[in-house]
């Protein structure tokens, strides 16, 4: 176990490593960088430029840049922001503790597929079973911002016509009132839109391991010694079914991280997608970076946590 | 002519013999399972509609010559603009007075050109790869499945933003990066299946016969794959639509005056009380295409393997 979890670890900082290479190169040798955009003024004078170039680090080689960038994340300083001036950590710290109450209550919202999925296996090839999974298909197929921006044209609708705002437009709180209630309700719409796609998956996986399950000889043995049919669910067929879920938690969460750059963005939710579509224009390289570190970092986590975890609840899987 | 005759005489003496048994109902793996698509309406009837889909696009000049009285993509009257709909444009027109109907064409080929290309570049990477990591094992298989460790752990949508502000890229060019991007369910498919088939007998017979490795994998390995491979690659297609669209909805991706899907309703966003009709259609189109493909797929993978039916 102990070599294992060493293993892991090394191997997820060589990956981690790879990754912010990867980043790094694709981002600085793509033309059209920070100075580009400065020296399109025409106020910016040649040696203005140059002054600037140096006072970011820009003019040393790029080995060089990314060795200095890799030293300061050793020593946790991530650099400032080109724009703003103020440190990449604070400003993506900030970003991200707003994009976690999407993502909370967009997973939170998406265990509600689990059930879903139980519910169609058990009535499987009735008209529930079927449609749900035709409700799966269709949602499958909707890209879910455009989902949002319907509901959005509608409750904008609504309120113009009937005077009641179901749902905010947009944003965070309302100005002058950050209550919790108030950050709730503006939570509905993103966290259902970021949570759907995890109700789909979570539906179908679930449905189809409890349709496997259903039909191994344990279960067959419980129902035929006489074991409630209650007991067969929860302790035989839920148990089994359910294990597996935990290896895809680590593999949604690209998608998630992506499905919230879309949400935040029709939803002007000030988080890290929104802050990273400015950082892009703007070519702010030490935002852009730190960004990707993190989630890089989010994404090397959960995968590893959902490898230890699985190990915990499946007593058959050994670490060797 | 009269040897026939003398033929028809004689007792059919060969129907005995086992080779000679007249043939009924063996079909090949392809034929039996086309005939099982074709039975699944449902699969059928997508077929058929993203069939027309693509054509009324690919053919969208003449299309518009037709029936849009040959109206152009990017050319609209200023003084046009925000028509409702009417008879002279059917879905009306945008701020710029361009007909939504005729630009809805047009970008279907950007986002349809785009998901082809996308799914030919991810499969054509991915089998490769995939064949290569399960055949040659080792060092091979190391190496590439540190790749794909490597490409699942970059955070997609984020690299995308990031190329298309500083490529400001051509459709193509998106195009080859979302390949680039997108060939790893592929290759961990393809690599599982051939891990599993690389050690069967008539590998081994082929082997003992003398074939040499790329041969093995080309003439005995890889037509055991294709089905997999299509069912993987219809995923692929309906991904590589929808990333587009995302992108260009953002604001990145495809620029305007180029049609696209996402960039249509990114234009259309600002005008959504004055305008909903363009907000809904592009999403629409969107939506009819991705459901016709994961139909298709759907229908494909059930027919290739009866099994995964109701799964």
């Amino acid at each position: 176990m102990k070599r294992f979890l060493i293993r892991r670890i090394i191997q997820s900082l060589l990956l981690l490593f790879a990754v912010m290479v990867i980043s790094f190169i694709l981002m600085h040798t793509a033309p059209g960088g920070p100075l580009r955009l400065l020296a399109e003024d025409p106020r910016m004078s040649p040696i203005t430029i140059s002054n600037i170039e140096e006072r970011l680090g820009l003019h040393e080689p790029l080995p060089v840049q990314f060795v200095k960038w890799i030293w300061g994340v050793v020593r946790l300083d991530f650099g400032n922001s080109f724009i703003w001036g103020e440190p990449v950590i604070v400003l993506v710290w900030d970003a991200a503790i707003n994009s976690l109450w999407l993502t909370l209550g967009g997973t939170i919202l998406g265990l509600l597929g689990i059930p879903i999925g139980v519910y169609a296996a058990r009535h499987r090839g009735k008209l529930s079973d079927n449609l749900i999974r035709v409700l799966t298909v269709v949602l499958n197929a909707i890209p879910h911002w455009w989902l949002g921006l319907l509901v959005i044209i509608m409750v904008s609708n609504f309120a113009a016509d009937g005077g009641v705002k179901l749902l905010p437009l947009g944003g965070m709180y309302t100005f002058g009132q950050d209550s919790l209630l108030d950050r709730l309700w503006h939570m509905i719409l993103p966290s259902f839109l970021v949570a759907l796609s995890y109700i789909i998956a979570f539906s179908r996986f679930v449905r189809s391991q409890t349709l496997e399950v259903i039909n191994q000889d344990y279960v067959r043995t419980a129902r035929a010694k006489g074991m409630a049919e209650k007991v067969v669910n929860r302790a035989h067929v839920m148990r089994n079914s359910l294990i597996p879920l935990i290896t895809i938690f680590g593999g949604l969460l690209p998608s998630l991280f992506g499905g919230i750059v879309l949400v935040e963005s029709i939803l002007s939710w000030p988080g890290m997608g929104t802050l990273f579509i400015r950082a892009a224009f703007e070519r702010d390289y030490p935002i852009l970076m730190g960004i990707i570190l993190f989630l890089s970092i989010l994404i090397i986590l959960g995968n590893l946590l959902a490898d230890l975890a699985y190990g915990v609840v499946d007593p058959r899987v050994r670490y060797n | 002519m009269s040897q026939t005759g003398v033929e028809l005489d004689l007792p059919p003496l060969q129907t005995n013999h086992p080779s000679k048994r007249p043939k009924k109902s063996s079909r090949g793996f392809w034929r039996s399972s086309i005939d099982r698509f074709m039975q699944d309406r449902v699969s059928v009837i997508a077929l058929v509609v993203f069939l027309i889909l693509c054509v009324t696009i690919f053919c969208a000049p003449l299309v518009s010559q037709i029936f849009f009285r040959g109206q152009e993509p990017n050319k609209g009257n200023l003084f046009d603009s925000f028509k409702p709909p009417s008879e002279e444009h059917v879905l009306g027109t945008d701020k710029t007075g361009r007909d939504v109907a005729v630009r809805l064409l047009y970008a279907g080929q950007i986002s349809l050109a785009i998901g082809f290309t996308v799914a030919a570049i991810s499969l054509s990477l991915g089998v490769l790869l995939g064949l290569v990591a399960g055949f040659f094992g080792g060092i091979w298989d190391d190496a590439i499945n540190a790749l794909v460790q490597i490409m699942l752990t970059i955070p997609t949508l984020f690299i995308l933003i990031l190329l298309s502000v500083l490529i400001l890229p051509e459709w193509w060019s998106l195009a080859i990066v979302l390949g680039l991007l997108g060939w790893m369910g592929v290759t961990r498919q393809v690599r599982g299946l051939v891990l599993s088939l690389r050690n069967l007998d008539y590998v081994d017979a082929a082997r003992v016969m003398g074939a040499s490795n790329w041969r093995i994998m080309y003439v005995h390995i890889l037509p055991n794959v294709v089905s997999i491979v299509l069912v993987v690659a219809g995923f692929d297609l309906a991904g590589a639509i929808l990333s587009e669209a995302s992108l260009s909805f953002l604001g990145f991706g495809v620029r305007p005056p180029t049609a696209s899907w996402g960039n249509m309703l990114n234009n259309a966003l600002e005008f959504y009380s004055k305008a909903p009709l363009q907000v809904i259609m592009p999403g629409l189109m969107i939506f009819i295409t991705l459901l016709c493909i994961f139909l298709i797929a759907d229908g494909l993978r059930d027919a290739f393997d009866p099994r995964l039916r109701d799964r």
